[in-house]
């Protein structure tokens, strides 16, 4: 798949011209490799959870809704050379989880809750009532853009990635 | 899928009875993830 997506993207990715010798290597890396990662999560997700659990689903389509902007961002770079603008990402990610965090808000499944519990005081719990919606759209696109900014180097990203999507995978079942 | 499935047949054998455990369906998932993985970047 990785030597059809290459010859798909006509040599694959540019690299920007300030990156360090030794990383230069990397041009010619086809984007869009993050499809297999989406594949096999939400193919395992699919197979072994309890698709009756909204929770699963929330995590489903906030995955898949994240993994869609990327597309477009790496359509759009191969076809002309620009991704989607930063707002236009940043504004997508926010209507998305923003969409998903309102639902589960006005329609709270089983053991829902928007207390929050502070790490090393125990037993004190926050309340945020409607500010919760606010506060998972910040946490989920804050770590989403996290990776963002870690990527670009061997490993950075995809160490991570393994370990946030088996804790993700994990959480789901 | 399998889940919704499998666990009903539990009824009949309770050898099936394993697909409700979490830690089981985690290490199946994990297993089918990395299958995944491999077939679609041709190291399969």
């Amino acid at each position: 798949m990785i030597a059809r997506l290459r010859v798909l993207q006509y040599g694959g990715e540019t690299i920007r011209e300030d990156t360090p010798e030794r990383h230069r290597a990397k041009a010619g890396t086809p984007s869009m490799g993050g499809f297999i990662i989406l594949t096999a999560l939400l193919v395992s997700t699919l197979l072994w959870t309890n698709l009756h659990n909204r929770y699963v689903w929330v995590l489903i389509v906030a995955t898949a809704s994240f993994a869609m902007i990327g597309f477009l961002d790496d359509y759009r770079k191969l076809r002309t050379r620009k991704g989607i603008l930063a707002k236009q990402k940043f504004g997508g990610q926010i209507l998305a989880v923003g969409a998903l965090m309102t639902w589960l808000y006005l329609w709270p499944p089983d053991g829902f809750t928007t207390a929050l519990s502070i790490p090393f005081f125990k037993g004190w719990l926050v309340t945020l009532g409607a500010l919760w919606v606010p506060f998972a759209v910040l946490v989920i696109v804050g770590a989403s853009n996290a990776v963002n900014l870690t990527d670009g180097l061997d490993g950075l990203a995809i160490g991570p990635i393994v370990m946030a999507g088996e804790l993700s995978r994990s959480s789901r079942i | 899928m399998l889940y919704e499935l499998l666990v009903p047949l539990a009824r009949d054998s309770i050898v099936f009875n394993v697909f409700r455990y979490i830690t089981f369906r985690a290490a199946m998932a994990h297993g089918d993830g990395h299958r995944d993985l491999r077939s679609c970047s041709g190291r399969g």
